[in-house]
């Protein structure tokens, strides 16, 4: 029996068991503690420092794969990290937890009001197993996002996007996820958690955003998450005319007010203009729970449906007629 | 150290982490773009071009599968691509997201006939990420379905399944999936989509259908769209005689057809014959929008545990009869 002393690269990049069938591009590998951007990136024990780098070794439309390796230090960004090349896809190689799975893009400390911490601009991705954490001592910016995609046709696996991480972010524009645009169609969301730790409250907030039109867009077996200082924060806000088009689809998800951490109770879950954004069947919600909030919506809407459980501070457990179409 | 420079083939085809506990059979790769026939498709560097090589190449009920590489140019095809070798598998290699980003087979656009683009006629298939599209412009093919399936105890997971993807397939017999015949039995469609993708006015068309007397069939997580511009489409037909054997599960599915895009609300989500009854139809904790209601009226043929969302009843299970 022949044996192999170093691991995956035995195979000299094809990688086993990475969450693709199988993977046909080549590897990169991110050390953000022991990587050198020197390095070649090509294995394990030559592995690069940052995901800039990464990319830029990386081919679009080969299906190459970068992956981020857990080691107790943050890939830290100084600049929006644009991941903009096309089937490119990035694997966290950590415990894979889904409440902020340790391969983790954050914002570096010396660096401040940084409005986009991660944007996707690619299409066709696979991004798995990866935090982005947005958290900024002294922000001053009105809506620092942690995560923004304008691409479509990407899929999103057991990933923790979460913003607004210090009071100093406690802004209107604060977000956690932000998709905006027709471009950004047919994303795929599952097993992710999509949300903020610090207490938040300031008229405006929210945790995710649609802008500009945004497309098709599954969110499955998700936790959105917030933890709010005043009933002002909402869950989902697609304020903006024509913000979506939709349908967007939230399966299995679970919408949670930390009222056991203190959080105060929030109005509604969902802040949607429905004179602007009157599009019946525009949002689904299929078994659903909600936690901590009064209501899914301030006022009956067609352009949410809901089937299933809402748990609220005022309603307990069946479903919610929110719109009358 | 050990390297190899064919990756993955080092084992002659043994493939672990491919969605298969191991894979036993030989690999074949296909690359659209940049893939020839005249290779070999034993490696990633030495892909075929097409399917139907990749097909010819395979051998039945050895358990080969052919891995269908997304690079950005879909694998067309200019006829009927008939799968139809036992436990020969097709797995996409991709970004895998359940409504796009997936490895793609379309119809060529210089073909305008074809009536069914995927023909599954094996039997113990296992398919995934694979998304079949058809939509061609001046199409003259009278019954355009994307995928019908005649094989039983296939599985398929993760695809995407996309018929009517042109105003010219506005007809009668445009369908995105057909399930075909007492041999289509035992069939499985986990987390997968299907859709009719134009906005069709023809009468009486649906996404999904079954006829003569297709056999038991789940699908588990799936969603079912359509973009109505008549209120007599449905999502779900089964009205010709004796459709259905059953019974066909329909479980954690949604069912939308999308008025956020304009469509017209239907008149009902699913049509069955009640004067040829034979199977049963369950929707267990489904969803459905853009639907005056689940059936035009109650039928024995079609039962509903869970939640039913419609137009004029939201909410709590229902049962469509008393019994």
């Amino acid at each position: 029996m022949t044996t192999f002393s170093d691991g995956v690269f035995q195979y000299n990049g094809a990688i086993l068991g990475s969450s693709l069938p199988i993977q046909v591009g080549k590897s990169i590998f991110v050390r953000p503690r022991t990587g050198s951007d020197t390095n070649s990136g090509r294995n394990p024990s030559d592995a690069i420092k940052t995901l800039e780098k990464a990319l830029d070794l990386a081919t679009e439309n080969q299906n190459d794969v970068v992956y981020l390796i857990e080691e107790g230090l943050d890939a830290t960004q100084t600049t929006t990290l644009d991941w903009n090349k096309d089937r490119v896809h990035l694997i966290g190689i950590n415990s894979q937890a889904m409440l902020r799975p340790g391969s983790r893009i954050t914002l570096s400390p010396v660096v401040h009001d940084l409005p986009i911490l991660m944007l996707v601009s690619a299409n066709n991705c696979y991004v798995a197993n990866i935090s982005v954490h947005h958290a900024d001592i002294v922000n001053t910016l009105n809506g620092p996002i942690a995560m923004k995609i304008v691409g479509g046709n990407n899929n999103f696996q057991n990933c923790w996007f979460s913003g607004g991480n210090d009071p100093s972010m406690d802004h209107p524009g604060t977000r956690s996820l932000v998709l905006s645009g027709a471009t950004a169609q047919n994303n795929y969301f599952q097993h992710c958690s999509i949300g903020t730790e610090t207490s938040l409250g300031t008229t405006g907030n929210a945790l995710i955003e649609f802008l500009e039109g945004v497309g098709p867009t599954i969110f499955k077996d998700c936790l959105i998450f917030g933890n709010a200082a005043t009933q002002n924060l909402t869950f989902v806000t697609a304020a903006e005319e024509a913000a979506y088009q939709g349908p967007v689809w939230f399966t299995d998800c679970a919408f949670l007010n930390q009222l056991n951490i203190g959080a105060e109770v929030m109005t509604e879950a969902f802040n949607i203009d429905p004179v602007v954004n009157n599009i019946p069947g525009g949002i689904v919600l299929h078994n659903t729970l909600l936690n901590g909030v009064q209501n899914w919506f301030a006022e009956n809407t067609s352009a949410i449906k809901i089937l299933g459980f809402g748990l609220s501070a005022s309603t307990i457990g069946f479903a919610i007629d929110v719109g009358a179409i | 150290m050990t390297t190899f420079s064919d990756c993955v083939f080092q084992y002659g085809g043994l493939i672990t982490g491919a969605q298969f506990p191991v894979q036993s059979g030989k690999s074949i790769f296909v690359k659209p773009r940049t893939g020839s026939d005249l290779n070999t498709g034993a490696s990633l560097r030495d892909a075929v071009q097409t399917l139907s090589r990749a097909l010819f190449l395979a051998t039945p009920d050895q358990n080969d599968t052919v891995y269908l590489v997304d690079e950005g140019v879909p694998a067309a095809q200019t006829e009927t691509l008939v799968w139809g070798k036992s436990a020969v598998h097709l797995i996409g290699i991709n970004a895998q997201s359940e409504l796009g980003g997936m490895s793609s087979i379309t119809q060529d656009p210089s073909v305008k006939d074809i009536d069914t683009l995927f023909f599954l006629t094996g039997q113990h298939c296992f398919i995934s990420n694979i998304h079949i599209q058809q939509g061609v412009s001046a199409n003259v093919a009278t019954s355009p379905v994307a995928l019908l399936v005649f094989g039983h105890n296939n599985q398929l997971t993760n695809c995407r399944i996309v018929g009517g993807a042109d105003s010219s397939m506005n007809v009668a017999g445009v369908r995105a999936v057909v399930v075909d015949g007492s041999n289509a039995i035992g069939n499985s469609f986990r987390q997968c989509s299907f859709n009719i993708d134009s906005s069709i006015s023809a009468l009486n068309v649906g996404v999904i259908e079954f006829i003569n007397l297709a056999g038991h069939t789940i699908f588990e997580d799936c969603l079912i769209t359509s973009t109505a511009a008549s209120n007599t489409m449905v999502l779900v037909k089964a009205t010709g005689v004796e459709a259905i054997r059953g019974p066909v599960w329909f479980v954690n599915c949604g069912f939308t057809n999308l008025i956020n895009a304009g469509a017209t609300a239907l008149t009902a989500a699913i049509s069955v014959n009640v004067s040829s009854p034979r199977g049963t139809i369950i929707l267990h904790n489904p969803c459905l929008v853009g639907a005056t209601d689940w059936c035009a009226a109650d039928t024995d043929l079609v039962k509903l545990l869970g939640f039913g969302l419609t137009a004029q009843n939201f909410g709590i299970a229902q049962n469509l009869t008393a019994a």
